[in-house]
């Protein structure tokens, strides 16, 4: 088995085993129904920005941790169970390589990312499209921004199941691996190491922005990649009296996005080709 | 042809401290096509480990395999697409069912329903093809597994202990499936406590004991180079037991049913007689008898009789 039809022996199976797992559509519905529940106050009560174009600066923003979070957690479960029933080692009996295993398994990133953010995008635009008087709407409904911002949504997602991914293989029990990546995205990233650099290293405190989960809040907001929102935004801070943050180039955050996904999911491979099953 | 090689296999465990366990000490084996190959030893003595390597999911620590006559890892991982194995208990998704399941094994085999269909008649799950095997019994878990290891008709079948935990009813149909198997000309290697059934079953065996190799031959070289002399004497059997075993080139002699048996090398019954009536011992029976497997076994690895694990 080589090449596209590994591929697509390898996709199949994965969506396969997916799609008949009933943990995988709770968690996913679970996320469908917080979506709905977030955006169902303003779609009921008719809010000013409920409609196109305006509703892209409620989609991306800091509500999609969340859908970064659920996102990651179906991923670790998707992924360490396959060790606590050794189907891991049974798919590679059966004739799998193990990267093959490995590239089959971590084709669930971009597929439970893909799952989740379509979620969390489609529900509020659903809702909104409702709203939306298309006789008064100015601009374009959908801006190019919003594909930019599904991108960086989809980047930050990346970085962070990385995260998830390669913990899942190396400690290989859910409970557990869902322990470390939630101790590490929570106290340790936001809170001890912070605390650790500023204190004994704080000219080198700079770098602390790029960690892995920390680096795709600037990638969630939608002001970063669209220039009416950002005026929207300035002027909505200037109005209450304070400064708004500048505008943010999202180059370096991007990049370390990139960096972070392919640097966890390398280490995750090599300590799975390395290991026994 | 040879299907199976392995020279100086070997595999260490690693361990925080020391020098970690060897689970496999330079294994040397041989399985032609054909063969029904019984692979024995007591528990912890690196059969799982040894296939395990063969199967690509532990990593040797030294020596080298070949499978179907290929060693590089692109070799390796084409001949295992000819290999049908189960190692240990059967793994499958619980929340799948007997079907599904066998549908994950044969995209990967590159395999169609077509198979599926055909394996689950074989094992005789066909009527509980649509049961999620978290619902399904021991029993019907190993046959699944039994059923996997068929999909894509392999060529060589490897199975690891596939009797385990079951009643004899399920045992004998499991045995009756591998006869079948092997009636068919498939290569098998099976790894068994069962040594009656590997007896009846195999036409070769190897037998390692803490990693290593400590036997290798057909079933009949080895029982039939183990014949016995059966001893029986009026009055204390102890010592009978005693005065046998100083008999010159004598094996370990041991007691069964009121009466001794002992390996005698090369000499007869005759001498042997002679040697008892020396000692003013006069035999009620004396026969040369062949030692099964199982006694084989226990002799060869020192396994105390009774050994629990002996089925």
């Amino acid at each position: 088995m080589k090449g596209a039809r590994a591929f697509g022996v390898l996709m199949r199976n994965e969506w396969f085993k997916a799609r008949k797992r009933v943990a995988f559509w709770i968690a996913l519905g679970f996320y469908a129904f917080f979506t709905l529940m977030n955006h169902g106050q303003p779609f009921l009560e008719r809010s000013e920005g409920f409609r196109l174009p305006d509703i892209w600066t409620a989609v991306f923003g800091d509500e999609s941790t969340m859908v970064v979070i659920f996102a990651a957690l179906t991923l670790v479960l998707l992924s360490a169970t396959e060790f606590g029933w050794r189907t891991a080692r049974q798919n590679v009996i059966d004739g799998l390589s193990k990267s093959q295993w490995f590239w089959g398994k971590s084709l669930l990133l971009p597929v439970v990312g893909l799952a989740f953010i379509g979620v969390h995008v489609a529900i509020p635009t659903l809702l909104a499209l409702i709203r939306t008087d298309f006789a008064a709407a100015e601009g374009p409904l959908v801006p190019l921004s919003v594909f930019q911002a599904a991108g960086g949504l989809g980047l930050a997602f990346l970085s962070v199941a990385a995260l998830a991914f390669l913990l899942s293989l190396v400690i290989r029990r859910t409970g557990a691996a869902l322990a470390v990546w939630f101790l590490w995205i929570g106290p340790i990233e936001s809170g001890m190491l912070p605390a650790l650099v500023r204190r004994f290293l704080p000219d080198q405190a700079g770098w602390l922005e790029y960690l892995p989960f920390t680096n795709g809040f600037p990638l969630l907001e939608f002001r970063n990649y669209d220039a009416p929102a950002y005026e929207r935004y300035a002027a909505a801070v200037e109005a209450a009296g304070r400064t708004p943050s500048p505008p943010l180039d999202l180059t370096w955050h991007l990049a370390a996005a990139a960096a972070w996904t392919a640097l966890l999911v390398g280490i995750a491979f090599i300590s799975f080709r390395r290991r026994d099953l | 042809m040879t299907i199976i090689e392995t020279e100086g296999l070997s595999k260490r465990y690693a361990a925080l401290r020391g020098a970690g366990t060897l689970a496999v000490d330079e294994l040397s084996v041989q399985v032609e096509a054909g063969q029904v190959y019984g692979f024995l030893g007591p528990n912890g003595s690196g059969k799982t480990t040894t296939i395990g390597m063969l199967l690509g999911i532990i990593n040797p620590t030294g020596g080298s395999f070949r499978l179907f006559g290929g060693e590089t890892p692109a070799e390796l991982h084409a001949a295992r697409q000819r290999i049908g194995a189960t190692l240990e208990y059967p793994n499958f998704y619980p929340y799948l069912s007997c079907r599904d399941n066998l549908r994950v094994v044969a995209r990967v085999k590159g395999s169609d329903e077509v198979d599926i269909a055909e394996v689950l008649e074989i094992v005789g799950l066909t009527s509980r093809r649509k049961t999620k095997f978290k619902a399904c019994s021991l029993g019907m878990k190993q046959r699944l597994a039994l059923a996997a290891t068929m999909i894509g008709d392999p060529e060589l079948i490897i199975l690891d202990e596939p009797a385990n935990g079951l009643d004899p009813a399920g045992q004998r149909e499991i045995r009756d499936i591998i006869r079948e198997l092997a009636s068919r000309g498939k290569t098998i290697f099976l790894s068994s406590h069962m040594l009656h059934e590997v007896e009846r079953t195999c036409t070769h065996v190897a037998i390692i004991e803490t990693g290593r190799l400590v036997r290798e031959g057909s079933v009949d070289e080895l029982t039939s180079a183990r014949t016995v002399a059966a001893v029986a004497a009026d009055g204390d059997v102890e010592a009978l037991r005693q005065a046998v075993s100083e008999f010159e080139g004598a094996g370990h002699a041991r007691v069964e049913d009121d009466r001794v048996l002992v390996q005698v090398g090369g000499a007869g019954l005759s001498e042997l007689n002679r040697f008892l009536a020396g000692r003013g011992i006069y035999a009620s029976h004396l026969s040369l008898e062949r030692q099964s497997l199982e006694d084989a076994f226990m002799e060869i690895t020192g396994t105390p009789e009774g050994f629990g694990e002996i089925q």
